[in-house]
């Protein structure tokens, strides 16, 4: 019984933290490159337009 | 990921240092409703972040979700903060075509990139620009942590804000006298309710 119990609040605190960094995630996360150099794609070269 | 997993340990870390493990217990208490559209608007910056297509659509897939989740959670504390940096965050990447703006010289003092403005950072959500180039840009992710801190991420002001709104969610959820009070509230506005 305590241990269903318990497993109960580890279950629901892992839902609830999870929930927290879904949230997180998806609205603000910082731009971070883990401490190794991030590819960037090249610039798109303009079209040329003749006058 | 890495350093919002890290920041949210450590504000974690903080509560359960300061109300002990009943405050865990307490957490779990804390009940999410529509936790799916947080889901949703996860998967969708993911999308946006790893297919760098679609940005402007993708983004409002996000933020629909997102006020959805909002609107259904918002009794929860800290939810306004949570709101407003949202808000600020989803401004400035709507007024920059879904991406958002953070400027030459900030990548630079953070990974030694050199990056001509106007590129694209794989696996983010950010577009390198200029200041002038931009709009809002004070709004961008333009905020470095002191110190070899400075190093780990960039970060904007939303982004700040959002996690105060998070800490206070925690904080409330995981304090005996605060998570009383939170319950006693919500019981209140259900007997408002009945009767």
């Amino acid at each position: 019984m305590a241990r269903s119990s318990t497993t109960r609040i580890i279950v629901n605190c892992i839902a609830a933290i999870g929930i927290a960094l879904t949230l997180l995630l998806s609205a603000g996360a910082p731009l971070n490159t883990g401490g190794r150099r991030t590819a960037a794609t090249p610039t798109p070269t303009p079209t040329q337009v003749a006058p | 990921v890495t350093i919002l997993t890290v920041t949210l340990a450590a504000i974690l870390v903080i509560c359960i240092v300061r109300f002990g493990s009943a405050g865990l217990a307490r957490l779990a208490s804390l009940r999410w409703r529509g936790g799916m559209l947080a889901v949703v608007a996860c998967l969708s910056q993911f999308i946006s972040i790893q297919g760098h297509q679609y940005r402007l659509p993708l983004l409002i897939v996000t933020i629909t979700a997102l006020v959805g989740f909002c609107w259904l959670n918002r009794r929860q504390p800290g939810m306004l903060l949570i709101v407003i940096g949202m808000a600020l965050n989803a401004t400035v990447m709507f007024a920059n075509g879904g991406m958002m703006p953070v400027a030459p010289d900030r990548l630079a003092q953070m990974s030694g990139m050199q990056v001509e403005s106007g590129a694209v950072l794989l696996g983010s959500k950010d577009v390198v620009l200029e200041d002038h180039e931009a709009t809002l840009p004070w709004l961008g992710d333009r905020i470095m942590l002191p110190g070899p801190l400075g190093q780990l991420a960039i970060w904007s002001i939303g982004d700040f804000i959002l996690i105060a709104g998070v800490t206070r969610l925690l904080w409330v959820a995981m304090g005996k006298q605060q998570h009383e009070q939170l319950l006693s509230r919500q019981h209140e506005r259900r007997s408002a309710a009945i009767h």
